[in-house]
């Protein structure tokens, strides 16, 4: 799966995390980056994430109960309180949120690993709440379920002019989504997105600074291939055929990388 | 300019460029992603100001989800999707667009090897799945998709009710040779290489494909939200050029084969090269259809890809057939298809691209003997149409002629 950094949507502000976050990412510093890249593979990240969050889960966990105890109660017990099922089936450790989830007064039912189980639990245990990784293939086994049960959970809407959007959309960035019965508050689900948002939020910043690193890894690789090619086929220094990619690309109105990547490509074919 | 003869073709005029250059395009991994594999391949978006970055995606709600978002452009799409959005079916709503047709056909229903043979000495669908002793179990791939509505179309046509006598499930394509292992899982209906998987490894035997349900039916295309359009026309005319000559280019002799590498790569499909390039190239083996086996097909000339109306009001009758509609989306049907498929951009980029346009779609006999009459379509459901009378409309009297169908 291609993972891609999206840069055409506004950020959406996230809920603040607990300090210990901020330091995980404020001790890789400057450094911070060529730390990262020398992490090999998702694992790690995550495990420098739980590093962090070891603590903070149980912070945050405890610093919403402490200054949202009485309404987050009242709320979940004048209505009833959350059955909510987590969907472990990728290797995004959604099932780490059972503790955090089960402390802010959620039902936890048992979690489910394969798409094949999903209708027939569902169907029995009957969850308010689905937690879900927004990559996961199994989120079009839960369309199935909604669109043939009206009882059943649907998507949670993204795209509403409610003002839990942008809590929602964050949640969904740093890689979770939620599919919720009808007639659920989407306010009831905020308490749920904040600690989902607390677990993976950094998770999902570490990765994309990642993914950038590599990116703008390959794109100086590039461009000096090309101010390579171009030094040798017209005898000029290195700033010259800088100065001249950057004079075709703004005359193009295009990334430098990408008449580099032009003019690579051309080449090849010129031999 | 002094590097003119260095580099790539000249960028289009101001007056003809793109709005937006760079597109962030998605896709499931499937053979069919074939023409966003190869415009990616072959960067046949430069000669038409763009710059695509493909986006692999882990179901079809991701895809729904990020083209609603804007995190995706547009996307490789089961045919069936676009309309279940515009419809707000069990889900999100939102005004979407059809701009071309990417392929039809090289969809198949693959069950277990006891099934097939009891299909094989029964004769009869019906009395093979009675064989089971429990009520059997199908999976497709997303409940508004193709393959859910070709599925219980393929059923109905052999007297076996899909929503009372079979359990339908979705599973993740990647995920259905898996469980045909494990078993409890008789059947599944998707795209390939996953009936060549399975097959390839003794879990399953393909039984149809889906060219006998409906010969040429529409399956992927490249979807977008209507405001894209809207906001960005010369870039979508850009998008359905590039994608017209990557269509182009699979019919060449030759191309499907290489096409064939290229998705095997872990980065698209992941799946051996073989048994890709045998479905791309039309090979089922030994199986037997009702019509000629038609292998997916990506441009034929043009009549592939075109965007017909029709092919979206059969979607909002099977939707209506199975009770997912009410009576309202059946007398909105032309409207609504009309609106979601972009034929006047789609004319324009075919011309531009010397891609002959064959608007008038062809009618075809389905798997159950009926006709659909797809050049009569729109008439059979305007508003005020036939009878005037919203659910007495063509189109609801053709939903309601259907025998097996919600109740």
């Amino acid at each position: 799966m291609a993972i891609t950094p999206n840069d055409s949507r506004k950020p959406a502000a996230p809920s603040d995390p607990a300090a210990p976050t901020s330091a995980v990412v404020s001790t890789t510093g400057g450094q911070g980056i060529a730390g990262v890249t020398s992490v090999s593979g998702v694992t790690d990240i995550a495990n420098v994430a739980n590093i962090a969050n070891g603590t903070s889960i149980t912070n945050i966990a405890n610093a919403t109960n402490a200054t949202n105890a009485t309404n987050a109660t009242n709320a979940t017990n004048a209505k009833g309180i959350l059955r909510v099922l987590l969907v472990t089936d990728t290797d995004k450790p959604i099932g780490e949120l059972r503790m955090a989830l089960a402390r802010l007064g959620c039902e936890m039912l048992a979690e489910v690993a394969k798409p094949q189980a999903l209708p027939r639990v569902v169907e029995s245990e009957r969850p308010d709440v689905v937690i879900i990784d927004t990559e996961s293939p199994s989120r079009d086994t839960l369309e199935q379920l909604a669109v043939m049960n009206a009882a059943a959970p649907r998507p949670v809407l993204m795209f509403s002019a409610d003002g839990n959007q942008s809590l929602i959309r964050a949640a969904v960035d740093a890689g979770v989504t939620a599919y919720s019965v009808e007639g659920l508050a989407v306010d009831r689900l905020a308490p749920i997105f904040e600690v989902a948002l607390a677990r993976f939020a950094h998770e999902e910043k570490l990765r994309a600074r990642l993914v950038k690193a590599e990116s703008e890894l390959a794109d100086r690789k590039l461009i000096d291939r090309a101010k390579r090619l171009l030094m040798d086929r017209r005898r000029i220094s290195e700033q010259e055929a800088y100065a001249l990619l950057r004079k075709r690309a703004m005359d193009q109105g295009e990334k430098l990388v990408e008449v580099a990547r032009q003019l690579v490509s051309i080449a090849e074919l010129l031999g | 300019m002094s590097t003119s003869s260095w580099l790539a073709s000249d960028a289009p005029s101001p007056h003809g460029a793109p709005e937006k250059r760079h597109l962030r395009v998605g896709f499931v991994a499937l053979s069919d992603a074939a023409p966003l594999v190869v415009a990616k391949r072959l960067e046949l978006g430069h000669e038409h100001g763009l710059t695509l970055e493909l986006s692999r995606e882990s179901s079809w709600a991701a895809v729904r989800d990020k083209l609603l978002t804007g995190e995706l452009d547009a996307a490789h799409s089961l045919y069936g999707l676009v309309y279940g959005v515009q419809l707000g079916i069990g889900g999100p709503r939102e005004d979407m667009a059809v701009l071309m047709v990417l392929n039809r056909n090289g969809q198949a229903v693959t069950v277990t090897p006891s099934l097939a043979d009891a299909m094989t000495h029964t004769g009869d669908l019906r009395e093979a799945l009675a064989s089971l002793g429990r009520k059997p179990v199908f999976a497709q791939t997303f409940p508004t998709g193709t393959h859910a509505m070709f599925l219980n179309y393929w059923f109905a046509a052999q007297g076996i009710d899909p929503l009372a006598d079979v359990s339908s499930i979705v599973i993740p394509p990647a995920h259905m040779v898996a469980a045909m292992e494990e078993g409890g899982l008789d059947g599944f209906c998707c795209g390939e290489p996953w009936h060549a998987v399975a097959q390839a490894r003794g879990l399953g035997r393909t039984v149809a494909v889906s060219s006998d349900i409906w010969p040429n039916h529409p399956e992927k295309v490249l979807a977008c939200r209507r405001d894209f359009v809207a906001r960005y026309p010369r870039t979508a005319q850009a998008l359905v050029r590039t994608l017209l000559s990557a269509c182009r280019w699979l019919d060449m002799p030759g191309h499907r084969a290489e096409a064939a590498g290229w998705l095997a790569e872990p980065a698209w499909v992941g799946a051996p090269r073989d048994l890709i390039a045998a479905r791309l190239l039309g090979d089922f083996g030994r199986l037997q259809g009702r019509h000629a086996l038609l292998a997916v097909s990506f441009f034929d000339e043009g009549v592939v890809n075109y965007p017909h109306p029709s092919d979206g009001i059969w979607f909002i009758g099977q939707y209506r057939r199975w009770g997912m509609v009410g009576a309202e989306a059946v007398a909105g049907a032309a409207q609504t298809a009309a609106e979601v498929s972009q034929t006047a951009l789609y004319e324009t980029a075919a011309r531009a691209e010397g891609v002959p346009v064959v608007s008038s779609p062809a009618s075809e006999v389905l798997c159950d003997g009926k006709v659909w009459v797809a050049a009569e379509a729109a008439g059979l459901s305007a508003v005020g149409g036939l009878s005037g009378l919203s659910g007495l409309s063509g189109l609801g009297a053709y939903v309601d002629g259907f025998a097996i169908r919600a109740r």
